[in-house]
């Protein structure tokens, strides 16, 4: 049995430079390192951002009332708007059925009682469907506010995690009494710890206190609302379902459709892509710091594949005398680059993925800080990228040693000392 | 693959008046920016199929130049230069690849072997870059191994070989592809007398067979078994005597 003569050369060269090849090997693999860590710890952030994200309930927008910034119709600019209960199903029947429409009133400095145990919140009357749209899950023996509790202006309350446990300690809440306002009012549910931040002022739904809107209008009287939530029933509805609602509370409250002072509007769909791109933009960075590092890696190959083909000259030069043409004398330095470039990536790859492992085992969530970063993690877009950067590196190391090979003239190198 | 065994005849391998080198005017300038050196000054030469030519002249008389062109290891600044009647003027490198590879066997001084390969793989190489197919490979390397008188050297590596063997390795090697010429640079150069009285034997041996050789020497005992002496000095073909038989 013979081995192929060019694979015979080639392993006799990587036998012949064994500590410079490790040596070579070991520089892209600590390139190759280097570069998936960091789009590992980039990637664990953006997914950390996404979940917390989908916390917050996906894709909606919120419509804030404000004062007219343009005259319309007759009427003068700075006529402060407020948006009622009773606009819902006008909006709603404009959006038809599967668009999600909610309302959410505010009522500051509301005390709630159990037993004498006390805390004063700003309590939301809110509608059933804003469970869906804040992607809002109770703890399990409890539920959120039904279409009945709304139809029936029951006096039951949804608590935030945290605030249930200032007021209940390590008591059941759910099915409790509690007193609202000085009214009764049974507990119904108990939010799902969630990972989202305080949103625009308002207290972060850890704290939050959530009656039917109904109910909140009964026991304080009719108040505009604080804020209209809608949700088509897929992203890219958004922008027609805003242009509807603008259209339709301009014509109810004779307003300029074009006056954005008077309806703000903040729009999560927008936000979610803005975020996206975001990250998009990290990660790039990211692979452009990782990449540059790996081609460090790259440039000791190139250097080791000069080196080599500078002490082969004069073979170089025999093989040309016998007729080797240019691709036959830069072939194998182009494989050899690509090599110990790919050995050097194959290393580095499962170094990252072997430490990526154990670093995910590490419990992150007690430091506020570490728990933003998530854990990092080697998706396959990472895997991808890396090998393309890897093998483009392998090509570049050793494209210009092949390129000096053949440019070696056979006749200088073989002349006799 | 067109890989020749038999030796090409008629016109396309001669040339129409049978020469296999066919040299008129041979010029060569080394410009190297300021100094422009004159290696050769118009050669005139011709070579038939089946003579044994020895090329001899002092140092820097321009010979190992001349060798260069004859072996289209580099291309001549004027003249023309046809090879087997392929003009050579105007090839690129790859096309001066494939005639030398064809038509060219080089021996040098120093052997020239890769150290790391066996003898049988060093006489394969030529092969390899001439496209011949791997089965055909092995019975051309073990014939031309036997012919050379090495049939049990073939799995050694250089470094395990005489300067005689080595150099007969490269002489199998330089026949590999069966050639038109087989073009020696000082074969006898680095061998002991009785090493270098073996390659002589073996250089006459393979005119007798029907080679024809291109020696260049300062071996006065190589050059006076050619057929052919020609006298190289100053850029200058000075001499060109046919040997008595």
């Amino acid at each position: 049995m013979r081995p192929g003569l060019i694979l015979h050369l080639l392993m006799t060269s990587l036998l012949h430079q064994r500590r410079r090849a490790a040596l070579t090997i070991l520089t892209v693999a600590w390139g190759t390192l280097s570069m998936v860590f960091l789009l590992a710890f980039g990637e664990g952030a953006r997914v950390k951002a996404e979940e917390e994200f989908k916390g917050w309930g996906e894709a909606f927008a919120m419509v804030h009332a404000g004062r007219t910034a343009k005259e319309w119709q007759g009427y003068p600019k700075g006529r402060q708007i407020q948006i009622w209960s009773r606009d819902i199903p006008v909006i709603q029947s404009r959006l038809g059925a599967d668009v999600l429409v909610s309302g959410w009133i505010g009522r500051g400095g509301i005390l709630l009682d159990h037993d004498g145990t006390t805390a004063v919140v700003g309590l939301r009357g809110v509608d059933a469907a804003f469970g869906r749209l804040r992607n809002i899950k109770p703890v399990e023996g409890g539920r959120f506010l039904s279409v009945r509790d709304e139809e029936e202006k029951r006096r039951v309350i949804f608590l935030g995690d945290m605030l249930a446990a200032e007021l209940f300690g390590d008591e059941e809440p759910v099915g409790q009494r509690l007193l609202v306002g000085g009214q009764a009012y049974t507990v119904i549910g108990v939010l799902q710890h969630k990972l989202a931040q305080g949103l625009g002022g308002e207290s972060p739904d850890t704290r939050v206190a959530l009656v039917p809107r109904t109910t909140l209008l009964f026991q304080f009287g009719d108040r505009p609302l604080g804020v209209l939530v809608v949700m088509p029933p897929n992203p890219n509805q958004m922008e027609n379902t805003l242009k509807t609602v603008r259209e339709t509370l301009s014509s109810l409250y004779k307003l300029d459709p074009g006056d954005d002072q008077a309806l703000h509007i903040w729009d999560r769909a927008k936000n979610a892509q803005d975020m996206r791109n975001m990250f998009t933009a990290i990660l790039a960075f990211l692979a452009i710091i990782g990449g540059l590092t790996l081609f460090i890696g790259g440039v000791s190959v190139a250097n080791i594949m000069f080196a080599i083909v500078k002490e082969r000259t004069r073979e170089i030069g025999v093989k040309m005398a016998m007729g080797a043409r240019r691709s036959q004398i830069t072939f194998p330095i182009l494989i050899e680059g690509m090599l110990y470039t790919l050995s050097g990536g194959a290393l580095g790859l499962a170094v990252s993925v072997i430490l990526v492992e154990l670093m995910g085992a590490i419990p992150t969530d007690k430091y506020k800080g570490l728990a933003m970063m998530g854990h990092p993690t080697i998706s396959w877009r990472i895997a991808l990228l890396t090998i393309a950067v890897l093998a483009l590196v392998g090509t570049l190391a050793g494209y210009f040693p092949a390129r000096r090979a053949a440019s070696i003239n056979p006749a200088e190198t073989l002349r006799y000392e | 693959m067109n890989w020749p065994l038999s030796k090409k005849n008629g016109t396309n391998g001669n040339g129409g008046n049978g020469a296999i080198i066919h040299m008129e005017g041979i010029q060569k300038v080394y410009d190297t920016g300021k100094v422009k050196v004159e290696a050769l000054k118009g050669i005139d030469m011709t070579v038939k199929r089946g003579e044994f030519v020895a090329i001899v002249g002092p140092s820097g008389s321009g010979k190992s130049t001349l060798m260069n062109l004859i072996g289209c290891l580099d291309t001549p600044t004027g003249g023309t230069y046809h090879l087997g009647g392929e003009a050579v003027a105007g090839l690129d490198r790859d096309q001066l690849a494939d005639v030398r590879n064809r038509r060219v066997g080089f021996v040098f001084q120093n052997f020239n072997l890769l150290p790391q390969i066996s003898s049988f793989e060093n006489v394969e190489l030529p092969m390899l870059f001439g496209g011949v197919p791997k089965g055909e490979r092995k019975t051309r390397v073990t014939e031309l191994l036997t012919r050379v008188g090495l049939e049990d050297r073939m799995d050694h590596k250089p470094t395990e070989l005489s300067g005689g063997q080595m150099q007969r390795v490269a002489i199998a090697r330089a026949l590999a592809m069966n050639p038109d010429i087989l073009l020696a640079d000082e074969p006898t150069g680095n061998l002991d007398t009785t090493s270098g009285g073996d390659i002589m034997g073996l250089f006459k041996d393979l005119w007798a067979q029907g080679c024809t050789l291109v020696v260049v020497t300062h071996d006065l005992a190589l050059a006076g078994r050619a057929g052919r002496v020609v006298e190289i000095r100053d850029g200058r073909v000075t001499k060109d005597t046919i040997a008595a038989a």
